[in-house]
């Protein structure tokens, strides 16, 4: 079988003692700088570009690599503990995953994710190995149509996965696309809701919405509070899920791997839709969709391993095509480059130890992620125990330097405490955060791809129901949004303002 | 005896004068260094910075940090190296951008006259390309452009965005060959590159760096590029200008100090630049990276900016780019 003489290759290269070192080290910084909120993996991965230079070139890709899912990794440690999701995929897991550490199960969550996550890079080595040039293809057929219909299909499952009433999740939805307008517009280049401030003209970053909305009024939450409060009760769970907690669970990570493996492939923010998409399954086909939100185990579970599948395939563009799909990618672009390795679809029969090594590594890496966080868990877990009024300035301290380091501009700082104050408002009147900051991430693409398939359209909106993929994908976002809709209607008739 | 002391004379006012021109050339920083870089990590500009300032850490004696501002299109960076300290610490990398911005972005106060430049330090060009299995795969560039002038319907041409570099150079396409295109505004080459193999938009104008994976694959074709040199990648492709079609706005970057910036600096500066371009790691580092080595003095650089100001003014007086609608 060829698939199994390449995977032999790969392991030869990836498993030489100098390159399990490399790998260690990537997922270790990676982890690092995960749980750290808004120090991201591009600005890691420039900083130590031109230190591996003097590395062989599979050492140097294989540990920038790892810096990136082990980023992945420590992204949802902070989200699930803290409520800081210091990335786009790590967004869901402050759902499920930061009710279960409320709950006393901070533990069993940190371990679900570290598990989910292995069990989908196993997955996503193996459709790598498999399917890589195949699946570059799939890559090529998604043009400005299809993209839309994906982020129609993503914006319906912003409303699903909401815990609030629908009407609530609708309005903070359309404040969330309106949020993703600011900036200076692509088409006609026109500053959009900018007020004359040249830093807003790039539109809002990522990071700030998030930690204000989420890390930081999530503070003003606990510090209303007056009692001396800690995070979590005394008693901190069971740190290993026990076989019934994993039978739960397994079914939605094999999903959620799957889902996020395919997802991943799409350049166009198919690595952010994957949690999403993953979370709305989950929430869809569970017999108690009403614990969701509460600390529902899949609903931690599914994405978690969605966006670790993700974050594994996302490299076929790139390997296969030579076309870098977003930052990180690009990082690794340069990296090959400097050592003389052009990208691209020439680069399996050139190169197959690099190529082939650097799979394998993957699935390494995923095995020492896993090693080396279920032993600290305990130690995570532990950080829950510092009493609140330490624990809240060291926080903010660390959301402030985040902020900061985005974009290297005090403004992001400050724009992160109006979010905070947002946020804060949006808690007192029960309205789901949620779904704003999914439509806030999700609402330029959508616009951006709209525009330009009615540009390449000529103006003729037919294009998104003449061409099969996307026509199919609007087609089920419809029926996505019936089922949420119809049961909703019911309930309120019945009784008015029955949620909260 | 006089003649000793002549000698003496000699060679003393000779070492003064080493001394003293040392001294006047020697301006070194005395700390570490900012670079600043009007763009995210990762891509063109930052790939250029990284190189750059990995050899002239060597020639400045302190280490340069390179800080990434993309806020506002690179308008807070511009903004941030022109008001900084005129000390020597902070030095700016800019594009061309530098003097199109003023035609197009409300609220920009900066011109080509805001800056001390030190000098150029790599261009560019823009290749067409085409896809090969497409409608003009297999035209050369006077096929292309009849083609395209005999469209019932217009190309679609993927451009980076609204009058940006990629934009400009479509529009001189369609001024000197007198064709139209259909305009398509896509977030970045890489993601031109995909639109073109999705068959959204037939044609782009893009860097090397950007098409080489997919012209090597035979997935795009180069028809011409509005350099003056040959590609180094791909020699036989013709330029625009030897085809008789002014289509030839360079991509260059330089770099910049405050304009207050006392001369000793400058002058420092000017040296540390020219050590380190003629540096060969810097020639290596720009071909592996697919960057286009050129360098300039401080003189040159000023002229190649005048002369990028004059032509960017003339384009978007003539094609009527407005600051409120860019």
């Amino acid at each position: 079988m060829d698939i199994f003489s390449n995977l032999a290759l790969g392991l030869s290269v990836a498993v030489t003692p100098w390159n399990i070192l490399y790998c260690f080290m990537g997922v270790t910084l990676g982890t690092l700088i995960g749980i750290l909120p808004g120090i991201g993996p591009i600005a890691t991965m420039a900083m130590l570009l031109p230190a591996t230079y003097a590395f062989e070139p599979t050492s140097a890709l294989i540990m920038l690599a790892g810096i990136y899912y082990g980023a992945q990794y420590g992204g949802s440690t902070s989200a699930i503990l803290l409520k800081l999701p210091g990335e786009s995929s790590a967004v869901v897991a402050t759902l499920d995953g930061y009710a279960m550490a409320q709950k006393g199960k901070a533990g069993l969550a940190l371990a679900l994710a570290a598990i989910g996550s292995f069990i989908a890079g196993t997955i996503g080595t193996l459709i790598l190995a498999g399917f890589a040039p195949a699946l570059a293809k799939l890559a090529v057929t998604f043009g400005a149509a299809e993209y839309f219909a994906l982020m129609v299909l993503g914006l319906v499952a912003a409303i699903v996965l909401s815990s609030g009433p629908l009407l609530k999740s609708i309005g903070m939805l359309m404040l969330g696309l309106l949020f993703g307008l600011v900036g200076s517009d692509i088409n006609s280049g026109v500053d959009r809701f900018t007020f004359g401030q040249p830093e807003l003209s790039g539109g809002v970053n990522f990071v700030v919405v998030a930690l204000g909305l989420f890390g930081i009024s999530e503070i003003l939450l606990n510090l209303e509070k007056r009692e001396e409060r800690r995070l979590v009760s005394s008693s901190l769970g069971g740190l290993w899920p026990s076989w019934r907690d994993l039978r739960q669970a397994l079914p939605a990570m094999l999903r959620g791997s799957g889902l996020g493996a395919v997802l991943g492939i799409l350049p166009g923010g198919g690595v952010t839709m994957s949690s999403f998409a993953s979370y709305t399954l989950e929430k869809r086909i569970s017999k108690h969709p009403e614990q969701f939100g509460h600390g529902a185990p899949q609903g931690l579970a599914g994405p978690e391993s969605a966006n670790n599948a993700a974050a594994q395939t996302s490299f076929v563009p790139l390997l296969t095509l030579g076309i870098p799909s977003n930052g990180v990618m690009a990082m690794m672009m340069s990296a090959m480059l400097i050592h003389n390795i052009q990208p691209g679809p020439q680069i399996i029969t050139n190169s197959p130890d690099l190529f082939w090594g650097l799979i394998v590594s993957m699935w390494i890496g995923n095995l020492i992620l896993v090693v080396l966080n279920l032993p600290l868990i305990g130690m995570w877990v532990k950080l829950l125990t510092i009493p609140y009024r330490l624990l809240f300035p060291a926080i903010l301290l660390f959301c402030c330097i985040g902020l900061y380091s985005v974009q290297n501009s005090v403004f992001d700082v400050y724009l992160a405490i109006g979010f905070a104050v947002l946020g804060y408002v949006f808690i007192k009147l029960k309205c789901d955060p949620v779904p704003f900051l999914l439509a806030f991430i999700l609402g330029p693409m959508l616009e951006e791809n709209f525009r330009r398939a009615m540009l390449v359209a000529r103006g003729d909106a037919g294009v998104f129901l003449t061409r099969p993929i996307s026509a199919t994908m609007l087609a089920v976002a419809l029926a996505l949004l019936c089922f949420a809709v119809i049961p909703q209607i019911r309930k309120s008739r019945k009784v008015a303002f029955q949620e909260d | 005896m006089t003649k000793i002391m002549i000698a003496c004379t000699a060679v003393t006012l000779s070492f003064a004068a080493l001394l003293s021109s040392a001294s006047a050339q020697d301006w070194r920083p005395s700390r570490a260094v900012d670079l600043i870089v009007p763009s995210g990590a990762g891509g063109g500009h930052d790939n250029n910075a990284r190189i750059l300032a990995s050899v002239m850490e060597k020639y400045a004696g302190q280490p340069i940090n390179v800080i990434n501002q993309p806020a506002g299109a690179g308008v807070v960076a511009y903004n941030e190296m022109r008001n900084a300290e005129p000390d020597g610490q902070t030095v700016g990398q800019v594009s061309v951008s530098i003097v199109s911005d003023q035609f197009r972005i409300e609220g920009v106060d900066y011109n080509k006259d805001s800056y001390a430049y030190i000098g150029q330090i790599s261009a560019d060009q823009n290749v067409l390309v085409v896809t090969a299995d497409g409608p003009y795969g297999d035209m050369d560039i006077t096929q292309f452009l009849a083609a395209a002038k005999d469209a019932a319907d217009p190309i679609a041409f993927g451009v980076s965005g609204n009058w940006t570099n990629h934009d400009y150079t479509r529009y001189q396409i369609e001024q000197a060959a007198d064709v139209s295109f259909l305009r398509v505004p896509i977030k970045g080459g890489a993601q031109i590159v995909l639109s073109m193999l999705s068959g959204d938009v037939q044609v782009g104008a893009l860097y090397p760096s950007e098409i080489k994976s997919q012209v090597d694959a035979g997935a795009l074709k180069p028809l011409a590029h509005n350099g003056t040199e040959p590609l180094a990648a791909w020699p036989d492709v013709p330029s625009f200008t030897s085809l008789g079609l002014p289509v030839n706005l360079a991509i260059w970057r330089a770099l910049v100090l405050p304009k207050e910036t006392p001369e000793d600096i400058r002058a420092g500066w000017e040296s540390i630049l020219e050590q380190t371009m003629n540096d060969p790691a810097v020639k290596e580092g720009y071909a592996t990276a697919g960057i286009g080595y050129a360098y300039l003095n401080s003189t040159d650089t000023v002229a190649l900016v005048d002369e990028a100001e004059t032509a960017y003014r003339t384009i978007s007086e003539e094609a009527g780019v407005t600051r409120e609608a860019q």
